[in-house]
């Protein structure tokens, strides 16, 4: 008999506030979308545990995407910060977040981006930071522009930055993208529209704020991001 | 529940500008850990059979030892420094990936048993709006049989998952139960519509058919042949 090893589980996500899998709309999950239901799988060490990262792991300006080159990006310089919470409202301190995005034009660094829209020399559209011990993260980077791409007629991507973070387990990964309030074409993109919930589309959006904002240098903008939380701290068990 | 967690949405295809290429990691256990070196090769499919070449794979494993290098693992065993226990890689245009690893050992679960060794698996990309969980084991080991994710899928499925060596370019469609030990490299494989392989949902409230009895399902046994 194994030594008993006391496991407290991450949440379970309501389903409507996460996109189905299966979207006809977005064209590419037809073929890559789970097509049998699936099995929930009880979390055990192997769920709660995760990778962890350090500030060795993270560069001076790695968070700011507007000096990462020997000149400044065009573009609308922005400041994105906003916090990393559990379901619960705690904080998620020193969680490794990573961003890419496409540039001011619409355009990726990326070899397979082949929208007719230029490069910018000092823009590579990537980076990464930590939460601190105070939940808080903060990227400066520029706007993005909107882009189009082959998912049906006349299709548009909206501006949006993609947000990979860890948290503190396996259970907890999270991909999703921020997207800019006002932005016309969230009404017309599946990837948004996947969700059934518009409280959960809202969640998405970031939201403009005037405490961000620097006078004379940067418009601000809030992203606040909820993993899931454990369903009691271990204090409470 | 006060706030709810975030939506997920698709890694899109140029996920390598923050994920893959600044951070790449192929090698999961260094030279120097301790245990049975492995070579996982991890093939992608979509479900018309087309390798995905614009998906990232990501493990987390536990050491020899079967403890995770994670401060949320209470168990009371030396960390192996030289098995941080994850890795990401991008899919080539074969939708291969390859990882030097050792082989885990069986971590404890729930209720006082151990689990059989295994990896878990998070699958990103283009097409993928949530994210795709799964896990390996390690054809053969006994210890699949006390398992009670492994055993399972070993009797609910019509076909044996374990032989590892009939698992070749036909068994298109099993992502669970392959690997590769002592550097013999096997396949890991996912495969959309139909869908063939067990993808464990780690976020979903409820299923009505939940629990470990559920079959692979739509299995044709003949097309393994």
């Amino acid at each position: 008999m194994q030594p008993m090893i006391k496991v407290i589980p991450y949440g379970r996500h309501d389903e409507k506030g996460q996109p189905t899998s299966l979207y006809p709309a977005y064209g590419a999950t037809v073929r890559r979308a789970p097509h049998k239901p699936l099995i929930v799988l009880p979390h055990t060490l192997s769920e709660i545990t995760g990778p962890v990262y350090g500030h060795d792991d993270i560069a001076e300006a790695d968070n700011d995407l507007t000096r990462q080159h020997a000149g400044e990006p065009l573009g609308e310089r922005i400041i994105v910060r906003g916090r990393v919470n559990d379901d619960r409202g705690r904080p998620v301190p020193h969680t490794l977040l990573e961003i890419w995005q496409a540039n001011a034009a619409g355009r990726y660094r990326h070899k397979r981006d082949d929208h007719r829209a230029p490069l910018d020399p000092n823009f590579s559209g990537s980076g990464r930071t930590l939460t601190g011990a105070n939940r808080c993260y903060p990227f400066v980077t520029i706007k993005p522009g909107a882009y189009p791409w082959d998912n049906h007629d006349n299709a548009w991507r909206p501006a949006h930055i993609h947000f990979s973070l860890f948290g503190r387990a396996f259970a907890t990964r999270l991909i999703t993208q921020m997207y800019f309030p006002g932005d016309p074409l969230l009404f017309y993109d599946p990837i948004v529209q996947a969700r059934p919930d518009e409280q959960a589309r809202q969640r998405l959006i970031s939201t403009f704020d005037l405490e961000i904002t620097q006078p004379g240098w940067a418009l601000g903008f809030r992203f606040e991001i909820v993993l899931r939380g454990r369903e009691a701290t271990p204090f409470e068990a | 529940m006060d706030q709810a967690p975030s939506p997920s949405q698709t890694a899109g295809p140029y996920f390598h500008l923050g994920c893959a290429n600044p951070r790449p990691v192929r090698c999961v256990a260094g030279p120097n850990a301790k245990g049975e070196r492995v070579r996982l090769i991890c093939r992608v499919l979509d479900g018309a059979g087309v390798p995905v070449d614009d998906s990232m794979i990501e493990i987390w494993q536990a050491n020899a030892e079967g403890n995770y290098h994670s401060p949320d693992d209470p168990q009371e065993k030396a960390v192996d420094p030289d098995c941080p226990g994850h890795g990401r890689l991008a899919t080539d245009e074969n939708g291969s990936c390859v990882f030097e690893t050792i082989k885990p050992g069986r971590v404890p679960g729930n209720d006082g048993t151990l689990q059989a060794p295994h990896m878990n698996i998070s699958v990103f990309g283009r097409g993928i709006l949530k994210r795709l969980a799964t896990r390996i084991y390690f054809a053969g080991d006994p210890a699949n049989q006390e398992d009670p994710v492994s055993h399972s899928y070993q009797t609910s499925a019509a076909i044996p998952l374990w032989r590892t060596q009939t698992l070749t370019k036909t068994a298109v469609g099993i992502l669970i139960s392959t690997c590769a030990v002592n550097m013999k490299p096997c396949f890991l494989m996912y495969k959309g519509a139909p869908r063939l392989s067990p993808i464990y949902d780690l976020s979903l409230s409820s299923l009505s058919d939940s629990g470990f009895a559920v079959p692979v399902g739509g299995i044709d046994a003949g097309a393994l042949d």
